[in-house]
């Protein structure tokens, strides 16, 4: 929320005394503003509230850095950049400088304070660390005058200083170095936006340079306060020689000072591995003079040099038969995107419109026993307090398309934490936030299941306790899995052929179990909702990329017509699936309903990941080869969390189901995917859903299964992969690709087989293909107008994807204009025909397909018109890109609307359907979308850290219709697959969600891109798209974490099951590589999946063989 | 003793409505606003410069990034009446008076930096005080700054490339 929720005064004393006479009077309630950034942060979090800050800004001479003596003095308002930059501190602590031009970003670094830092004495902050090496002083003023204060003695806890009632801090004094001493630090960051360790050192020579006559040591960022330790100092005193003998046992000794945590960073233990080997490095390398960069030691490659060529393999000459296809023509969505003119939902503000806010439960399972809200309807400006029994006369209250077990607001129960349960409409959003925080609900709790095994074992408490009515789209959804009397949503079976005969037949079997991680799709823009129900109609403007799949919620929820359902989107910020279906228009539309002004639900991004998170996958993988290596026999068994609400689930699980198979030549196939109910956030879509739920478990076993063969994992699958036009699944789409040379291609790209990699270096492949698509069912409508420009109405939503560029490309080509001429509207059912989503990489190729049916149309009509004119039979005329022809005449298409209409503002209106009957679109899946990823990473051997040189893929997309625009999704799913590999993942500690905001859950970031990038486009224009083109978006995201594994184990040797591969797993990899654990155990279809098998007996008999 | 704070924070404080004068694209505004209030609100909702984007609202991604006094700032976090007497810049600021894109924008439009969008204004206007200041030139310290922005869709690497671009316009124009 832009706003803080609760007002504070702004105090501005012009003295340290008045300042600290207001702290004393305010008796807790008043706080020092300094530089503010974590003060700030927390109080919006709502973590601190405070009536009045004391800006002590206003105080002179507060923020200067100079010398003083012996030591340089650091104002206490000395920003992080100002210390950063400050001549005086480079010199002479070069560590500090670089520290402080490190911290956070540089918004922070330009607001924030090292004094207000080391007051607020944040667990996980690391310059205090620093300060210890150097002995710095702290100089504070209070009641009873000023003292110093050793930076040792003033951080005492977690958010606890030495700082009594009313003391301030004045300046940090950081003494001089001696002639003969090294300070030097480093600091660790991993999973989280902030540090996870630093360790400082520093040692005093004596003049000979040869021993080391007095040292510090500290560690910080990992306990709840950095700590000096003695023992450790002493340990490090004397011959530098023999230093490297005694590191070890004064690293140790600094572990056991600290109070190391076991906490969502890493294990205590990983902690003080990290603590050996950064003191190791850091000693020793001060000793050589080295100067180390904080952070990973990566080198990176020059920017220009990779920049250039990144760009020098996107170049490409068009294809010769299009004008305008085919070219990387800018994006028609530039100008407003760059000068902050393009709308988004959030940005649009309705006359009378009021704002909501919503209270959400705090417990995970629970009956509502009561719900008081006199004491929020009683804030003036508070305009309504919404509960679930207020909407008891709606004609339902619940939606969903699958299964209407969605709540807009909880019922008699709530079924997970986070889910919404009042709903407060005011004036302003801040008002309404307070309003809430009033509202009292009293919870009778229940037990919480919170894992699919924990939901599905026999005798769980059932989250939903009557059977939920079918949504309204259930079509193309696998409902046979639902057991009911059982929290199981989905049971999604792919079998052919006999997996027993062929295991028999087998000569190598391979298992393992492997975990795709719970995620957070996190797209920039959160969720946001403005709806206006007045006069029997509604109006919503979403951030929903399913326009159409919710107004039909809309109207089911209200029993309005669709014709009365108005939903635009305009400009979305990012949707990656995470906006698929409905989400928060239903609550907004209920608010506009019981307020008759238009409401905006605006949701912070800790609100978004409380409604829709991905879905984590628990796999087991069996593989079996027979006496020649032919891959014969898949088996998989596969529990999935599809949490509280089954929102798309259930696709999820069937998508997952058909990408485990992989595109080899299988003769039998036994794979089965399980989802159930839990009490957490909702699971939905999320890109490519399904895909590396499948390919981490397969792409890994296949270089397992390469390495027990003795065989080289590339020439492997060539050797088992599906060549082109095969039927490798029994009654779907041949494989419309040759995914070996596309293999090859790849291969060559990273080296393979041809390049050495240095030490810790390592490559690794990884594939699929994957049912894309989605439903094709769609239509739209193009006007040519007198003029000859064009109007294009389609139900697709812009993402950031760039449809709106790439379809008025398709208008343009066929109707020879240049896209200037183009207008396209897009994703607002009021205006534009129906489609059936945005998303599964569906809207080129099937939205593309109905604009160029709509664009025939027109030119059909335009033939007809032009016989009328030239009085010639329409047989004889032609339509071309420009107009008509007969013989020798030619007509442009603005004359032929004139003569024909006798006015030139006329137009001419195509319309073009698809749909999956009686059509080329019967056969599923439309696309096979077959990506292959290859990477090359480097590892440190010693903290399990890794970064990517090189990331390459393959783009087998029929035709770029936009190859700029191509292959840029293929860069940006690449990176946002990445994160997943590295780090991202969604943690539940008991009922709560630990890291659900954009501080714990750390996305790739710039720092995080390799020094290598490449998409191969593969052009053979063989795709039921446009021109020939083919599914694509989505793809490549599905296959890096496999890729990554796979390079991981050529460089370290180290298998890798469980995503993120977060340094300290890949560390405890190596422990168990050097302890010789085998990760492929042969131990069967395993006991965590048998004991969720009583479910069927509740479930409808599944009819077996794919979706 | 909380009343008796707001009472003495009177005093020597802020009012409870103030007038922030400020000078914001280059042109002067007075506007009413809460002193409690984040700068993001004051350009958002009350002067409907919509162009500042709200994403993560705790100073971690960049999308609110605007400049005061030519340093880049997280406006979700950054208390309005900071901005009394100094010059801010948005995205709506960046083009120049006779209407055409800055080198900045300009790059990113050639080198397709963006594909929502919403992570560009923030992007842009980190670009631009990164350009200008002693850091350009320092591969790492390019990374370092940027990486404070996060984009959901680009991969960043066409960012780094409208980055690069930007930067030579920059030296350029410096002679
Ligand atoms: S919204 Fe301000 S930094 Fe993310
Ligand atoms: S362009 Fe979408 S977040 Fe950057």
């Amino acid at each position: 929320m832009p706003h803080f929720t609760h007002p504070f005064r702004i105090a501005q004393p012009a003295t340290l005394a008045e300042a600290s006479r207001l702290l004393l009077d305010a008796d807790g309630a008043a706080a020092v503003y300094a530089g503010g950034s974590e003060l700030l942060l927390t109080m919006k979090q709502g973590g601190l509230r405070y009536d009045t800050l004391v800006d002590i800004k206003t105080i002179p001479g507060l923020d200067v850095v100079a010398p003083a003596g012996a030591a340089i003095s650091i104002g206490a308002l000395a920003t992080h950049r100002s210390i950063a930059k400050s001549a005086a501190v480079r010199t002479a602590f070069p560590f500090l400088a670089r520290l402080e031009g490190t911290i956070a970003n540089p918004r922070v670094r330009a607001t924030g304070t090292l004094g207000g830092n080391l007051c607020f004495a944040e667990p996980h902050s690391d310059p205090a660390t620093l300060l210890l090496a150097h002995d710095a002083v702290l100089h504070v003023s209070g009641p009873d005058g000023d003292r110093a204060i050793p930076v040792m003695d003033f951080t005492i806890g977690s958010y606890t200083t030495a700082l009594e009632p009313g003391e301030i801090l004045r300046s940090i004094d950081v003494p001089r170095l001696g002639a003969n001493s090294l300070v030097a630090y480093q600091r660790v960051q991993q999973l989280e936006h902030r540090p996870m360790l630093g360790v400082a050192v520093r040692l005093d020579l004596d003049d000979a340079r040869r021993v080391i006559v007095g040292s510090r040591a500290a560690v910080g960022a990992a306990a709840p306060q950095p700590t000096r330790s003695e023992a450790a100092e002493a340990l490090l005193l004397g011959d530098i020689a023999s230093i490297d003998a005694r590191i070890a046992e004064a690293a140790a000794a600094l572990a056991d000072a600290a109070d190391l945590l076991d906490d969502a960073d890493g294990s205590a233990a990983y902690k003080r591995h990290l603590i050996g080997v950064h003191l190791r490095r850091l000693v020793q390398g001060a000793l050589k003079g080295e100067i180390p960069q904080i952070g990973v030691p990566r080198k990176r490659r020059p920017l220009e040099a990779m920049i250039g060529e990144w760009q020098h393999g996107r170049e490409r000459t068009p294809p010769a038969d299009f004008k305008v296809i085919g070219r990387s023509l800018p994006r028609t969505d530039g100008r407003p995107k760059v000068t902050g003119t393009a709308v988004y939902t959030a940005d649009i503000s309705l006359p009378q419109m009021a704002h909501a806010k919503v209270l959400r439960s705090p417990v995970g399972h629970a009956r509502i026993l009561s719900i008081d809200v006199e004491a929020a309807k009683a804030v003036p400006g508070v305009l309504d307090v919404i509960t679930g029994q207020d909407l008891l006369t709606l004609r339902r209250q619940l939606f969903g398309h699958a299964y209407r077990d969605n709540t807009i607001l909880a019922m008699e129960k709530v079924v997970y934490a986070g889910e919404a349960v009042v709903a407060v409409v005011a004036e302003d959003a801040a008002t309404a936030q307070r309003a809430a925080d009033l509202v009292e609900i009293a919870y009778d709790e229940l037990e919480p299941v919170m894992t699919p095994e924990q939901a599905l074992r026999e005798g769980a408490p059932l989250i939903h306790e009557e059977p939920h009515e079918i949504g309204h789209a259930p079509g193309h959804i696998n409902l046979e899995g639902r057991a009911p009397g059982t929290n199981r949503l989905t049971n999604d079976i792919v079998q052919w052929g006999n997996i027993d005969e062929a295991f028999a037949r087998a000569k190598t079997i391979v298992e393992g179990e492997y975990y795709y991680p719970m995620s957070f799709v996190y797209t920039m823009e959160p969720y946001a909702s403005i709806a206006d129900y007045r006069g029997g109609e509604v109006t919503i403007h979403t951030t929903g990329q399913h326009t159409y799949t919710t107004r039909r919620d809309i109207a089911d929820i209200f029993g309005l017509p669709l014709s009365k359902v108005r939903i635009a989107t305009p400009y979305v910020g990012g949707g990656f699936g995470a906006k698929s279906y409905s989400k928060v228009e239903p609550l907004a539309a209920v608010c506009s309903w019981r307020v008759g002004r238009p409401v905006k639900v605006e949701l912070t991004v800790e609100e978004t990941v409380l409604t829709t998170r991905a879905l984590d996958a628990r796999v087991w993988l069996k593989t079996g080869v027979d006496e020649h290596g032919r891959l014969i026999a898949r088996q998989a068994r596969v529990l999935m969390n599809a949490g509280a609400f089954s929102q798309n689930a259930m696709l999820v699980s069937a998508k997952t189901s058909t990408r485990m198979v992989g595109p080899y030549n299988w003769d039998a196939v036994d794979i089965q995917v399980r989802s159930a109910y839990t009490n957490t956030s909702p699971g939905s879509s999320y890109r490519g859903f399904g895909g590396v739920h499948g390919s981490l478990p397969g792409e890994v076993q296949m270089d397992e299964t390469a390495e027990i063969l003795g065989v080289d994992p590339v020439e492997y699958r060539l050797q088992n992969l599906v060549e082109r036009d095969h039927e490798f699944w029994p009654g779907k789409r041949r494989l419309h690709a040759d995914v070996k040379a596309n293999l090859r291609m790849v291969a060559g790209g990273i080296g393979w087989g041809t390049t050495v990699e240095p030490e810790n270096t390592g490559k690794g492949v990884g594939l699929i293909v994957m049912d894309s698509g989605a439903v094709p069912i769609g239509r739209s409508e193009v006007r040519l107008h007198g003029d000859g420009s064009v109007t294009v109405l389609t139900g697709a939503a812009e993402l950031g994807q760039g449809s709106r560029t790439v379809l008025a490309m398709v208008a343009a080509e066929e109707f020879g204009v240049g896209l200037d001429k183009v207008r396209i509207s897009m994703s607002d059912s009021g205006v534009a025909p129906y489609a059936r989503s945005t998303g599964a990489d569906r809207t080129t190729i099937m939205e593309g397909s109905t604009i160029l049916l709509a664009c025939q149309d027109i030119k059909q009509q335009m033939r007809d018109m032009a016989a009328e004119i030239w009085s010639a039979p329409a047989a004889d005329i032609t339509a071309t890109n420009d107009g008509v022809q007969r013989g020798q005449l030619f007509m442009p298409w603005s004359e032929v609307i004139e003569r024909y209409f006798t006015i030139q503002d006329m137009e001419v209106s195509g319309r073009g359907h698809i749909r999956p009957k009686n059509s080329e679109w019967a056969l599923i899946p439309p696309s096979w979308e077959n990506p292959v990823v290859g990477a090359r990473v480097e590892a440190d051997p010693e903290t399990g850290e890794w970064w990517v040189k090189s990331l390459i893929d393959v783009a087998d997309i029929g035709l770029a219709l936009n190859p700029t625009l191509a292959d840029g999704m293929d860069t940006g799913s690449l990176i946002q697959s990445l994160g997943i590999a590295m780090r991202e993942e969604l943690i539940y500690d008991g009922q709560q969600l630990s890291n659900g905001s954009v501080l714990g859950y750390r996305v790739p970031e710039m720092a995080d891109i390799p020094d290598q990038m490449h998409t191969f486009v593969v052009e053979n224009r063989d795709g039921m798209g446009p021109y020939g083109s083919k599914a694509h978006g989505d793809g490549s995201m599905s296959v890096v974490a496999p890729a990554i594994a796979n390079a991981l184990h050529d460089a370290l040797g180290v298998r890798l099951h469980r995503a993120p591969f977060t340094p300290e797993r890949v560390w405890k990899a190596m422990l168990d590589r050097d302890a010789g654990v085998n990760p492929n155990p042969t131990a069967g279809i395993p006991d965590w999946w048998k004991a969720t098998d009583w479910t069927d007996r509740h479930a409808p008999k599944p009819s077996g063989k794919g979706h | 003793m909380a009343e008796q704070a707001a009472e003495s924070a009177e005093a020597g404080g802020l009012p409870e409505k103030i007038t922030i004068q400020m000078t914001v694209n280059g042109r002067p505004v007075a506007v009413e606003a809460d002193p409690w209030e984040a700068l993001s609100h004051t350009l958002r909702t009350r002067l409907g410069l919509t162009g500042t984007k709200i994403s993560c609202d705790v100073q971690a991604c960049g999308a609110c990034t605007v400049l005061v006094d030519g340093l880049p700032r997280s406006s979700c976090t950054y208390l309005a009446y900071e901005a009394q007497g100094r010059e801010v810049l948005t995205v709506e600021g960046l083009e120049t008076a006779d209407g055409s894109l800055s080198p900045v924008q300009q790059a990113f439009i050639d080198q397709s930096g963006y594909q929502c969008g919403y992570c560009t204004p923030g992007m842009l206007l980190a670009t631009h005080a990164l350009i200008t200041s002693e850091d350009a030139d320092d591969d790492d310290a390019v990374i370092e700054h940027m990486s404070g922005n996060l984009c959901r869709c680009t991969g960043y690497v066409p960012i780094v490339a409208a980055v690069l671009q930007a930067r030579k316009a920059a030296a350029a124009s410096r002679g």
